[in-house]
């Protein structure tokens, strides 16, 4: 991004963006300073998991039970109890992820069944099973309910014991198998999240959510074979061979899930960052690709730790998939997330794609490990704040202007990356829900694109520090909590004051408003120059007008944030542009915003010598 | 003999070669920057030729880039903007223009080289083109038979390639990509080589018939290969690095169509070389071994 001058004071509705420098400043030196060690609050959660399971690796078969302690924490009482059993999301085409997605995820289509099927479910001891509800909508079977005999007072606990069966798919969506490499998620039966009023907030398997419960501890016990190694939500506290097999013991408190992933031929790799222990666990070959996944683990945690928060869990794990597991690639679980990328990473050549995904899963800690809103209702407070903190974490690790490509020869700022995606279609805002998108585009668009995209300009044009400081708010007030949408609005007013959820995010966020500036006129006469500016959309973004002088010289000009800006300039203009420094990454279309002399760039002469070597290569 | 790739795999049906003398061929590489030379004007004339095609599709590139980008000049700021407009039109028609200017160069391809090579052996232009245009049917019974025939080696080649790529049972994706990689190798170069001796086998098509230019090009690839290798390289190296210089409008004008006019002129130097070694090919010098007589010894 080019630096810009320094603009005089002037009167506006909105404060005035400071120089890139000046914002850069802090976060070159958050980026070098060490989070505070964080702690887990002392209390321990209301509810208790003790998930085990025992895996028949040929068969891709889990084995298990769950054993639940659950507190109804509502002001009211409960007369049913409600499951999530999401591996029934791949049982047959009618599930609601299977309509939804015409059975494929991310690109990779589904290649086989998985399912889970309960054999037994008792409350407080009492079989239940047979009285349960299990298909909540029409053709799926991924939430079960369960009617209590007698009702769950507040503050009271339930026990509930469930035996099951788990059958693995093809991974192809988040949790299955590749061969011999096993990802374990979501193959347990969970309750959905109980809110304050004693409701359930469930939700079938979607494509695109999957997320929102209760913090709880978590153990889960795995029967392996012998020589596996695993990795698993939270730390291993023990560990005994029995024969060829083994049965390792993990444990976390104030986490809302726990999974695990498996193969024999895992390598590790592990490193720490302050207090936190990381492990990478690799395929052979991957070694070199392992190292830079460790590298910007540890950096990305400083960086997310300074303002979001510091890492308050003692062990973190990193998977790199193999090639085949594309469709496990890319996931965040607590304490434990799978990365993406190929073995090959040289040294000093910097592979963004590859940082990105693992800066993206770890930012999940934060934005839906510990901050742990509705994935479904309220996507944007999940994936879209992480898509952002992920952007600032690359432009801090590579540069701004590498942050989306960082080829030699060819650099770009991954914000103007998702700009233009946020742009590709019109769709729903950022704040709608998960199943109001119309599919994965629309989704992506709005909730990754549109929201970071939204962030960035609040970063580039009112502080990047500001904008940190109003989500470390928002992380720090609402961690181990269920924030909405509301919550995130007033911390930003809390540091910005009040205009901003009401002038800013709720148009950009919930009404899809955007900043569209629209250079109109550029007239020179002998009294002087005027130039005409049209601010499209209801989001009022201040910004600055670049002139070129007829002598050559040039001068930057804050503008209000007016829809119409009508001004008078001393002198003959060469050309005027808007938005030089390219803070407003709302505007959907930057070619009109300049008016005046474009400069020539060769494009004839290199188009031409492109296409004489293409014609030479089947010529004489 | 040299022991060497092309002679290594002769079947039994075909001529062994005739030895190399590496003076003679040294001889030849000389005496070729002269020939080069002195057919400038026709490959100036050839260059041209190659101009006036990527114009087109230049052009059009051009216009559709700027048309998207209006009065902004094309930088990182507005560069997606331009692609995601351009896309629809500019870039689109550019393709459509690029593909049939492709069509065109490969059409005109034959009867251009085969003036260009009688022109680097000495003839004047309007000879030149008139004996071109005349062998231009025999050039073209010989490059549909390279064509073919390299093509039945590498798909041969990559038969191997196939069977370690869709080998991933081995758990070290490194060292499986690797050996993909590694075997690619071969297909590649067999795809050089036949490059090469389509080269060789049209310089060869100027004086003779269709098989006995397959046989003397097929034969100077001992002589020739690692020039059109050397070539190859060059022209690339000279070509696509050169687009990213960061350097004035005017400027790259000069450099880069200075690049593309050297460019052409290794290719005519190549080319000149080429038709030395397959002038030199003639029947075999070392006249085969007569079969030694199969002899039972008798029992005893």
């Amino acid at each position: 991004m080019p630096r810009v001058r320094a603009a005089p004071a002037s009167r506006r509705s909105t404060p005035e963006p400071r120089p890139l420098s000046v914002r850069l400043a802090p976060l070159l030196l958050l980026v070098a300073a060490a989070p505070a060690a964080a702690q887990l609050p002392a209390d321990p959660p209301a509810h208790r998991y003790e998930v085990a399971a025992s895996l028949d690796p040929e068969a891709h078969v889990l084995d298990g039970s769950v054993d639940i302690q659950f507190r109804n924490t509502a002001d009211r009482p409960l007369t049913e109890l409600l499951f999530h059993l999401y591996m029934n999301a791949f049982a047959d085409d009618e599930t609601v992820f299977m309509r939804e997605s015409s059975g494929q995820l991310r690109g990779v289509g589904a290649a086989g069944r998985g399912s889970i099927e309960l054999e037994s479910l008792r409350v407080d001891g009492m079989e239940r099973l047979h009285a349960a509800d299990g298909e909540l909508v029409e053709g799926d079977r991924t939430q079960l309910s369960v009617p209590l005999v007698t009702p769950l007072e507040p503050g009271e606990t339930v026990h509930v014991e469930v035996t099951f069966v788990t059958q693995l798919p093809p991974l192809f969506a988040r949790a299955g198998y590749s061969g011999e490499f096993h990802v374990g998620a979501q193959f347990f039966p969970k309750l959905a999240k109980l809110e304050p009023d004693g409701s359930w907030a469930g939700f079938p398997y979607h494509g695109n959510g999957e997320f929102y419960a209760d913090f709880a501890r978590y153990a889960l016990v795995l029967d392996l074979p012998r020589e596996w190694p695993v990795g698993a939500t939270g730390a291993l506290v023990d560990e005994r061979t029995e024969g060829s097999r083994r049965i390792v013991r993990f444990e976390q408190a104030w986490v809302h899930d726990t999974a695990f992933v498996t193969a024999p031929w895992l390598e590790e790799l592990t490193g720490t960052e302050g207090d936190v222990r990381i492990r990478v666990l690799h395929p052979p070959g991957y070694g070199s690709a392992a190292e830079r996944h460790l590298e910007v683990t540890r950096a990305s945690l400083r960086h997310f730790g300074s303002y979001l928060g510091a890492y308050p869990y003692a062990q973190l794990t990193v998977i790199v998939p193999p090639r085949g597991a594309e469709g496990g690639a890319g996931m965040e679980y607590p304490t434990l997330f799978l990365t993406a990328g190929p073995w090959l990473a040289m040294p000093r050549l910097p592979f963004v794609a590859q940082d990105e995904v693992t800066a993206h899963e770890l930012g999940h800690q934060w934005f839906q490990g510990m901050v742990a809103s509705d994935e479904v209702t309220h996507p944007m407070l999940d994936e879209g704040l992480t898509e952002w903190i992920t952007g600032d974490a690359l432009a801090a690790l590579h540069g701004p202007e590498r942050s989306g490509i960082g080829l030699p020869f060819l650099a770009l700022d991954g914000f103007e990356i998702r700009r233009v995606w946020s742009f590709g279609k019109p769709g729903h805002p950022p704040a709608a829900p998960v199943p109001d998108f119309d599919g994965s585009g629309d989704y992506g668009a709005a909730v990754y694109g549109r929201t970071s995209s939204v962030m960035e300009t609040v970063a580039r044009t009112w502080g990047r520090e500001k904008l940190r400081s109003a989500l470390g708010h928002y992380a720090e007030r609402h961690r181990f909590g269920h924030p909405t949408p509301a919550d995130l609005y007033a911390s930003f007013d809390a540091i910005y004051g009040p205009w901003m959820s009401r002038r800013v995010l709720r148009p950009a966020l919930e009404g899809n408003q955007r900043a569209a500036l629209h250079l109109a006129n550029l007239r020179t006469d002998d009294a002087g120059s005027t130039v005409d500016l049209v601010r499209l959309g209801e989001v009022p973004v201040p910004t600055r007008l670049r002139v070129v002088r007829t002598d050559g010289s040039t001068e930057t000009i804050p503008l209000p944030a007016q829809r119409f800006f009508h001004g008078r300039l001393e002198g003959g203009v060469r050309s005027a542009r808007v938005d030089p420094g390219r803070q407003n990454l709302l505007d959907p279309d930057r070619l009109d915003d300049q008016v005046g002399e474009a400069r020539s760039t060769g494009l004839l002469a290199r188009a031409l010598h492109f296409f004489q070597v293409l014609v030479g290569s089947v010529g004489p | 003999m040299r022991p060497s790739f092309p002679g290594s795999l002769r079947p039994s049906f075909w001529p062994e070669a005739p030895e190399v003398d590496p003076e003679r061929t040294r001889k030849n590489r000389r005496a070729a920057w002269a020939d080069a030379w002195r057919a400038r004007p026709t490959t100036f004339a050839i260059h041209l030729v190659g101009l006036g095609l990527a114009s087109w599709p230049a052009w059009v590139l051009r216009n559709g880039l700027r048309r998207a980008a209006g009065p902004a000049p094309i930088e990182q700021g507005v560069l997606l903007d331009v692609l995601r407009q351009a896309k629809t039109s500019g870039v689109l028609a550019a393709t459509l223009a690029a593909f049939g200017a492709l069509a065109v160069a490969l059409a005109l391809s034959v009867p251009l080289q085969m003036t260009w090579m009688a022109a680097l052996g000495g003839a004047a232009p309007r000879d030149a083109l008139r004996r071109g245009l005349r062998r231009s049917g025999v050039a073209m019974a010989v490059s549909v038979a390279v064509v073919g025939l390299t093509a039945v080696m590498v798909a041969v080649c990559a038969i191997p390639v196939y069977v370690v790529h869709a080998a991933t049972d081995g758990p070290d994706a490194r060292l499986h990509d690797l050996l993909v990689l590694a075997s690619l190798v071969i297909p590649l170069g067999v795809s050089l080589m036949g490059l090469a001796w389509l080269d060789l086998a049209r310089a060869a098509a100027l004086r003779h018939g269709t098989k006995e230019s397959l046989k003397r090009g097929w034969w100077s690839l001992r002589d020739g290969g690692g020039t059109f290798l050397w070539v190859l390289g060059a022209r690339l190296a000279l070509g696509l690095p050169l687009l990213l210089l960061p350097i004035p409008p005017l400027a790259a004008v000069v450099v880069l169509q200075l690049a593309a006019l050297a460019g052409t002129f290794l290719r005519s130097r190549w080319l000149a070389e080429a038709r030395r070694h397959v002038m030199e090919r003639g029947v075999p010098v070392v006249p085969r071994a007569p079969r030694l007589p199969v002899v039972i010894p008798a029992n005893e």
